[in-house]
């Protein structure tokens, strides 16, 4: 072996030396517990853990939250409407008023407001009390009823454009605050008078004075 | 000077021998965190998926409840101990297949009835008054004292005023509408096994024959009698026009 022979092989040799000493001294430091990656092990195992966690008290937190909605919300559910037995009387003078009555109950947990009445049949309808004032608007109150009757408020036809007749069905479009317009067919005669197939030959004529005799 | 150091052949074994031991720990480290990575991501999807399940689920659950509660104060719809199906879910006032719409029919065109009972195992049941009409409702008593609806917010094509049956195709204009129209703005199931939630065998007769056609597909004709039963079938059963239907 030639004298450059033996000294490049022994630089072969070092360097071969000096990788196995550089990885030991990688694998002593990983061992020791410092630096980056010996924190990767824990959060590997650790990590999806933290996030399953995380994500069942996000879900936890947001249906406490629901539920407690839900509970406030029951004082705070929404006006449910329902109108019973509407009829008019025959009006005592052929120009009006004419006086209208129904009975308003309210399921729901919110009050509701009747903020006004029209008629294809009247050019107003006003919301009148017992002594003769008209009001502004009439309150149905949560879980309770409100009724129009005679002697009391009541609803008042003014500006007839025809004078209706007994047994004539007449339409009353009602506006509450919370549950919108809502269309009644009411007859001019006894509470109850009314039938199912009136209701159906007075909607063809649905927001139009229906011709007289029809 | 005494040479201490083994012989080249000798130390190159060693060092070779010292790399290939940390390679092979290298290697094994690389292996644990590929397990260690899969295990936690199947651990982390598991349980997103079991979470988003129970989530789902509750969230339908408390809309089930909401709905049942608000049904049970609506002073409105019909709350009969014989229905078929209550109306609390149905439309409110969308399009429903594209062809029924609710409007406030001023201008009737198409106006004819049809009938429909329904046996669920041989015992009739009741269809409500205000199938495809909006609440609130304006309610009255017939003679008898059954109630109805003369009044609501709005209007179906297709709609029930009554208990008895009688559904009311009212339209702008002529078209063909079908019982799969009125169960699907009702929010109620219609096929060959199941009516409105009531599952069994489904045998019709339109008129008084047997139908073996698509139940959906039931065309309302004016003064038509249908007759559904689920489950045990009952025998055709006749009903008498009322005089007011009678055109």
């Amino acid at each position: 072996m030639t004298p450059e022979d033996e000294s490049a092989e022994l630089a072969e040799l070092e360097a071969l030396e000096a990788e196995a000493e550089a990885l030991e001294r990688a694998a002593a430091a990983r061992r020791s517990g410092g630096g980056l990656a010996s924190a990767r092990r824990p959060l590997l195992v650790q990590g999806p853990l933290v996030a399953l966690l995380a994500l069942v008290l996000l879900l936890w937190g947001h249906a406490g939250r629901s539920d407690t909605a839900s509970a406030a919300g029951t004082g705070a559910a929404p006006a449910k409407l329902a109108m019973f037995t509407p009829y008019l009387d025959p009006p005592a003078r052929p120009a009006g008023p004419v006086d209208a009555y129904l009975t308003i109950r309210n399921g729901g947990g919110s009050d509701d407001r009747l903020l006004s009445v029209t008629t294809p049949w009247a050019a107003s309808v006003a919301i009148v009390d017992a002594s003769g004032r008209f009001l502004p608007w009439a309150t149905i109150p949560a879980s309770g009823s409100m009724t129009l009757r005679p002697g009391g408020t009541h609803l008042a036809l003014t500006g007839l454009r025809r004078t209706p007749k007994l047994h004539d069905v007449i339409q009353l479009d009602l506006t509450f605050t919370t549950s919108g317009t809502v269309h009644v067919w009411a007859p001019l005669g006894p509470p109850g008078s009314l039938t199912v197939e009136e209701v159906m030959h007075a909607m063809t004529w649905m927001d139009r004075l229906p011709p007289a005799g029809s | 000077m005494t040479q201490n150091k083994p012989p080249h052949a000798e130390r190159r074994r060693i060092a070779q021998e010292k790399i290939a031991a940390q390679r092979a720990a290298e290697a094994r480290r690389q292996r644990t965190m590929t397990i260690a990575m899969t295990v936690g991501g199947v651990v982390l999807i598991g349980g997103i998926v079991t979470v988003a399940v129970f989530a789902v689920t509750k969230a339908n659950n408390d809309k089930t409840k909401a709905q049942a509660s608000a049904a049970a104060h609506d002073p409105s719809i019909d709350k009969s101990a014989t229905l078929l199906a209550s109306t609390a879910t149905q439309a409110d006032g969308g399009d429903v297949d594209g062809i029924v719409k609710s409007n406030s029919m001023e201008q009737t065109v198409y106006h004819i009835h049809s009938h429909l009972q329904v046996f669920v195992d041989g015992k009739q049941t009741t269809i409500p008054y205000g199938i495809g009409i909006v609440p609130p409702y304006t309610l009255q008593q017939q003679t008898d004292g059954t109630p109805f609806v003369g009044g609501g917010k709005s209007f179906y094509f297709l709609h029930t005023h009554d208990e008895s049956g009688v559904i009311h195709v009212e339209s702008p204009s002529q078209n063909t509408y079908t019982l799969g129209n009125l169960f699907d703005l009702w929010n109620q199931p219609l096929n060959s096994g199941a009516v409105a939630g009531h599952k069994g065998t489904v045998t019709v007769f339109v008129d008084g024959k047997p139908y073996t056609g698509d139940v959906r597909g039931i065309v309302f004709k004016n003064l038509e009698k249908i007759q559904i039963d689920v489950g045990t079938a009952t025998p055709y059963k006749d009903w008498t026009w009322p005089s007011g239907y009678t055109k």
